[in-house]
């Protein structure tokens, strides 16, 4: 990337060591969605009954998904949030350019994305040992239960891609938005419009089949490669024309 | 060296020319006064400068580049105004210490100084702080960066008068120490008069002037006495200002009289006063010859 | 599409819990960093140091293979039933027996209260008159899900007097268990697909079993049944 310059990364090294403090918040709120999603996961778990014959099986499902479905939601959230005009503005009180704070942002939302992914698994380990701790252990079915460590460390690898993917996607979105007030409104009507039709239509959204159902985990990590460098070089180019509103 | 440079400099909002046709060099470790009324396009030519705000035509240099998105001129200055954000997270004393890592001439030593002398809270959040405070603070931080460009937008907002006082004294005190280039806006130019060698003055876009200090003071004269004992010397002088006092006339010329000709205003009777730089400012970017006066006479 | 509902009301939740927490200040931020993480780790260091074997053995699956004589018997029991040949089919066991003396002709066959009998019952007739009921339980393999409970289910319960039977079925026995799906963001990648947790399942169905109340009755006894209770008697078929 010639068109950067060798300041501009030092610009957005100290920028991304700045926001890594400045938005510690950040990681408290992940923190806490997740121990709701916990407290829900744990509380409202999944029930099926089976009744024959003079037998009734009742299953309790628990699993990490909320846990991760949590983490998306938030990962999406913040990223969106770092393009917002304050977030924006509180790089031009130093030194920066558009393209040094975008950097920084890129690095910030990447380790974000990795603190996520480790911490909705490790929770996800977390409500396995609260159930075993609360359930008689006679009714736990060992099938699924323990998760192994290279189950783990796939877990945890596959879901840092998903929320880089869904960082970057929430990135790109927010650049949009901030073009025009009139897009805050346009840009999340036109995808609840592309839900639906996808809903309808197909009974299924189509382009986010096409990495939920990629089993390659090689494969899924070039999906996502290649559709994250897509996202954040639109929103790089989107933001750095804009000027500094501040 | 110039730092910055600008030929017809020009920025259009819409149909509105914020900035226009504007011409003018800064040179190095000046202190400049960047003075107009507000809507002159003093905060757009700063953010101009400073990157913020990409131009709509003309040339501008600084540091001789062209300051909009580029790291090698943003690493360079510093813009301080009472819009500076921090994030909510941080605490003044983080606030600082964040700064120190972008300024490799920081000075922790004033920094940390001015924060105790101010009695500012080192753990308060920039957020909580009132106007007057936060402007404080942001000038600490402007001041500390020791950048070799720093631009001040108005930064006395709601600082109290004792407060501006010890601004403009640290301000000195550490340009002496630290000579660089400084650029401050204002549109009371005479708080910071003894503290700027020269004065860019604004009106609608336009550059009206850019004088050293020591020139604006003899800028202008104002002449008073009836009104038919100086006819005979203001015929070919720009008129600045007039004021009909009773049967007094008091007017502001430009002060291009020879001294012959200042001899004979003085023997005609007509006293011939300094004009304070202040008002010469007011009285060249005024839009009407006799000022606010002018809509109560007429309406009478 | 339920998830779809609950969305915008949890990224509602967590925007303000992303907004409530920007303001956090860099102590709290230690104690919460190093509790959540603290917690975390701990979490794995112990489901790691629980041992496999600790989980119920009683709650093994049965597999197709392990199952095939009791599949055979599924397939066999109502053909060898009406045969007449039921307890000589492979996979049919004897869960309880009874013999019962009748005094009386006429014998009414009721459960309890109004209650239905959940099982086939299918009477022949003796060649003799002895007055005496043989009552034999059949029952196959009872399977749910892959779990065998017909160790678990209680017998059925007998009463004769004056004429009457009533058969009382055993309660319903219950089980419950609780188990992981596997993480989505994993199953994903993996073989089979860990989110069904049966999907291992090649049986014909969820459950299988089957089981018959086989009476042996005196020549000449009249029965009558309650409404609700069904009894065949073999070569009497309507």
């Amino acid at each position: 990337m010639s068109f950067i310059e060798v300041n501009e990364w030092k610009a957005a090294k100290k920028q991304f060591f700045y926001k890594l403090t400045a938005y510690k918040g950040f990681f408290i709120s992940l923190f806490i969605a997740q121990f709701v999603a916990l407290v829900f996961s744990y509380g409202g778990g999944m029930h099926t009954s089976i009744s024959v014959d003079l037998v009734s099986l009742t299953v309790s499902f628990y699993s990490g998904d909320m846990l991760f479905g949590f983490t998306l939601i938030w990962a999406f959230i913040v990223a969106a949030k770092l393009t917002s005009e304050n977030y924006r503005n509180n790089d031009f009180s130093f030194v920066s350019t558009r393209i040094s704070s975008n950097l920084s942002n890129i690095a910030l939302i990447a380790t974000l994305s990795f603190v996520g992914s480790v911490t909705s698994l490790m929770a996800g380990v977390l409500l396995r040992v609260i159930v075993y701790f609360t359930t008689d252990i006679g009714m736990i079915y060992g099938k699924n239960y323990l998760l192994s460590p290279p189950e783990l460390l796939t877990g945890i690898y596959a879901a840092f891609l998903y929320l880089a993917l869904v960082c970057a996607a929430g990135y790109l979105i927010g650049a949009v938005v901030q073009m025009h007030k009139v897009l805050i409104v346009l840009v999340p009507a036109v995808l609840f419009g592309l839900v639906s039709y996808e809903l309808t239509k197909f009974g299924t959204i189509r382009w986010v089949e096409y990495f939920t159902s990629e089993g390659s985990l090689l494969m899924f990590t070039l999906k996502v490669i290649s559709a994250v460098l897509i996202f954040f070089a639109g929103a790089l180019v989107l933001s750095n024309r804009l000027e500094v509103r501040r | 060296m110039n730092v910055i440079e600008c030929s017809g400099l020009t920025k259009v909002y819409g149909s509105r020319k914020a900035v226009n046709d504007l011409s003018f060099t800064i040179a190095e470790n000046k202190i400049t006064g960047l003075i107009g009324r507000n809507g002159a396009g003093k905060t757009t030519l700063l953010k101009i400068i400073a990157g913020y705000y990409r131009k709509s035509a003309g040339k501008i240099t600084v540091f001789s580049k062209n300051p909009f998105n580029n790291i090698q001129v943003a690493e360079k200055l510093i813009f301080v105004d009472d819009r500076m954000s921090f994030p909510p997270a941080l605490a003044l004393s983080e606030i600082l210490s964040s700064a120190a890592a972008f300024y490799p001439h920081w000075n922790k030593r004033i920094a940390d100084g001015l924060l105790n002398y101010f009695q500012l809270e080192p753990k308060e959040k920039h957020q909580y702080l009132s106007k007057g405070m936060a402007s404080t603070f942001n000038m600490i931080i402007g001041l500390a960066s020791r950048c070799p460009l720093t631009i001040y937008d108005e930064p006395t907002t709601g600082m109290d008068a004792a407060v501006r006082k010890d601004f403009y004294r640290a301000l000195l005190k550490d340009y002496i120490e630290q000579p660089r280039t400084i650029i401050l806006s204002s549109h009371l130019l005479n708080e910071i008069e003894d503290l700027l060698e020269d004065v860019l003055l604004l009106r609608g876009g336009s550059k009206e002037l850019q004088l050293p200090i020591a020139e604006l003071k003899h800028y202008a004269v104002g002449l008073s006495g009836r009104e038919e004992a100086f006819a005979e010397f203001i015929n070919d002088v720009d008129i600045l200002h007039q004021k009909q006092m009773g049967n007094v006339k008091y007017i502001v010329v430009r002060n291009n009289f020879s001294e012959s000709l200042q001899k004979r205003i003085g023997m005609s009777g007509v006293e011939m006063t300094p004009v304070a730089t202040d008002d010469v400012c007011v009285y060249l970017t005024a839009g009407n010859k006799g000022g606010i006066d002018d809509v109560f006479h007429r309406s009478e | 599409m339920v998830s779809l509902f609950f969305l915008p009301i949890v990224a509602l939740i967590i925007f303000a819990i992303v907004f409530l927490t920007k303001k956090i200040t860099s102590k709290g931020f230690r104690y919460f960093f190093l509790g959540y993480t603290a917690v975390l780790c701990l979490a794995v260091a112990v489901h790691y140091a629980i041992p496999e074997k600790n989980f119920n053995s009683d709650l093994k699956r049965l597999t197709y293979s392990e199952s095939e004589v009791d599949l055979n018997a599924m397939d066999e029991f109502y053909d060898a039933l009406y045969e007449g040949r039921i307890a000589d089919v492979e996979g049919v066991y004897v869960k309880s027996q009874w013999s019962l003396e009748v005094e009386e002709n006429l014998l009414q066959v009721v459960s309890r209260d109004s209650e239905g009998i959940p099982s086939t019952i299918v009477a022949e007739r003796k060649e003799t008159n002895d007055g005496v009921i043989e009552v034999t339980h059949y029952t196959t393999k009872r399977v749910v899900e892959g779990f065998d409970f017909t160790e678990q289910i209680q017998p059925y319960e007998m009463e004769l007097a004056d004429g009457v039977l009533k058969i009382l079925p055993p309660e319903e026995y219950r089980m419950r268990i609780v188990a992981f799906q596997t993480d989505f963001e994993i199953s994903q990648f993996q073989e089979g697909d860990g989110r069904e947790l049966f999907d291992d399942m090649d049986f014909p169905s969820y459950g299988f079993g089957e089981e018959v109340i086989y009476m042996k009755i005196p020549q000449h006894l009249q029965v009558e049944t309650a409404p609700g209770v069904y009894l065949d008697i073999l070569g009497e078929e309507e």
